[in-house]
């Protein structure tokens, strides 16, 4: 589902408790305001760079690959090219559709700007001294994609934790937030008592915010993946 | 000593002594000028002390930040050095040697890291013992660093041999394999820890709720 959706609907829940909480319009829609704000400017942006980043890292991951095993079966720089623009995603194609006219090694060289990761390098470098001196490119890559792997293995099992992580701190949440809204209903006629309290009001919104701060706690650590060469500033 | 310690940690992290210093001075004179006001115009006792506890834990904040930064610091080098080896482990792979695999890192590394092998060219330019190679890797803590550079020292005296160069492989992959297995430990570590905010979030709606009902109370009982 489309994430500023979730957001949307989040937000509209945060509201819909801090009103059954403290019966307090403005204050609802300040938590929704806030949160709406939080998840189109900061959490999706966030969430964006992560993708983007992991994005490319496995289409490298892939290109590499079947790069090395197309070269290693033909001996043709232009087959492993294609080959490669074969199983690579619309992006990675757009990219080298528009870099056509290039020669071969051009092509990959200019790849590294959008592969911006160490390993990408080291696999041009390597490519490169095929190119130059021969050899078999299998072998002279072995431990390039060893480390690609690996890495590639760390990403996967990052992206299965994160899963599981989210699933577990939505349900908490969920529950935390269920116990404040339906306290009202447990405290029933002293709770109209309760919620006249100012220390009350301010407290409800507080609780919210920590929730929202929480979430980009959350989100920040998610997207906290270590991949060579990368810089978080890239586009 | 404790005080070097103290000024070193601050310098190593790339800040002056002379400010840092400057800085926690102003901070704890500000708040004990807040914490006078409050006991000598006010005569409120209680806001004394909890104000007296946030500036202890405010001290404690400042005073423990240089030593985390520098922990980091340390780490992200030793994560470096791993990162990089796994490189020139690629390009001695790939027929060069160990001069110019490690010329061929410079463009990889940090700008400490450049210095560091920039100088280690150079020694090993004018000195071709094991000094230079221990020399390096006493700038990392971790002990496998040393193992790994006197590793190359040895493939560098056997004629850069097979059989030195699976040596070298058998360390590197170890410590490898060692650092992605703790990549994961962390990551999951930082995720774990999550599950505490709403646990926290549980609390504050208890002790919202507690001073609230407990006011109320208070308030009835002055009015009976």
């Amino acid at each position: 589902m489309n994430f500023l959706l979730i957001g949307f609907f989040v937000s509209l829940a945060f509201a819909g408790l801090n009103y059954i909480a403290s019966e307090n319009v403005i204050s609802s829609l300040v938590i929704f305001l806030t949160s709406i704000g939080f998840f189109v400017f900061i959490a999706r942006r966030q969430k964006n760079k992560y993708l983007n980043k992991t994005r490319r890292y496995h289409q490298c991951y892939r290109f590499v690959n079947t790069y090395v095993v197309s070269l290693s079966i033909k001996g043709s720089l232009a087959y492993a090219r294609e080959s490669a623009y074969n199983i690579s995603d619309s992006k990675v194609k757009e990219v080298m559709d528009s870099i056509k006219e290039m020669d071969e090694e051009e092509q990959l060289s200019y790849l590294s700007k959008y592969f911006k990761f160490d390993l990408y390098y080291l696999f041009v470098d390597t490519v490169t001294l095929w190119n130059e001196q021969g050899g078999d490119i299998l072998n002279m890559s072995q431990r390039l994609i060893n480390k690609l792997r690996l890495k590639e293995e760390y990403l996967l099992s990052c992206e299965s934790m994160h899963k599981s992580r989210v699933i577990e701190f939505t349900i908490l949440w969920s529950i935390t937030l269920i116990i404040l809204a339906s306290l009202r209903f447990a405290l029933s006629q002293f709770y109209n008592k309760v919620i006249q309290t100012p220390f009350y009001q301010v407290s409800v919104v507080a609780i919210f915010l920590f929730v929202l701060l929480s979430i980009y706690i959350l989100v920040k650590r998610i997207s906290n993946v270590t991949l060579e060469g990368w810089k978080d500033d890239e586009k | 000593m404790m005080k070097n310690n103290f000024k070193d940690t601050i310098e190593f992290v790339g800040l002056s002594y002379k400010k840092e210093i400057l800085k926690i001075t102003l901070v704890n004179i500000a708040f004990l000028g807040g914490i006078a006001i409050l006991y000598f115009v006010f005569d409120y006792l209680i806001y004394v002390i909890v104000a007296a506890i946030a500036l202890m834990a405010i001290d404690y904040l400042l005073l423990s930040r240089y030593k985390d930064k520098k922990n980091l610091i340390l780490k992200a080098r030793e994560d470096e050095l791993i990162a990089i080896i796994s490189y020139f482990e690629i390009y001695l792979q790939n027929k060069n040697n160990v001069y110019q695999s490690f010329n061929l890192l410079i463009p990889f590394c940090s700008s400490w890291m450049k210095d560091k092998i920039e100088t280690f060219l150079k020694e090993i330019d004018k000195d071709k013992t094991v000094q230079p190679f221990i020399n390096f890797a006493n700038n990392f803590k971790h002990l496998a660093s040393h193992s790994l550079m006197l590793s190359i020292y040895q493939m560098v005296e056997q004629g850069e041999s097979f059989e030195q160069l699976t040596q070298f492989n058998v360390i590197y992959d170890e410590l490898a394999k060692n650092r992605n297995k703790e990549l994961i430990e962390q990551k999951e570590r930082s995720l774990a820890n999550m599950s505490t905010f709403p646990l926290a979030g549980a609390g504050l709606i208890t002790v919202t709720l507690t001073i609230s009902i407990l006011s109320l109370l208070g308030d009835l009982i002055n009015v009976i």
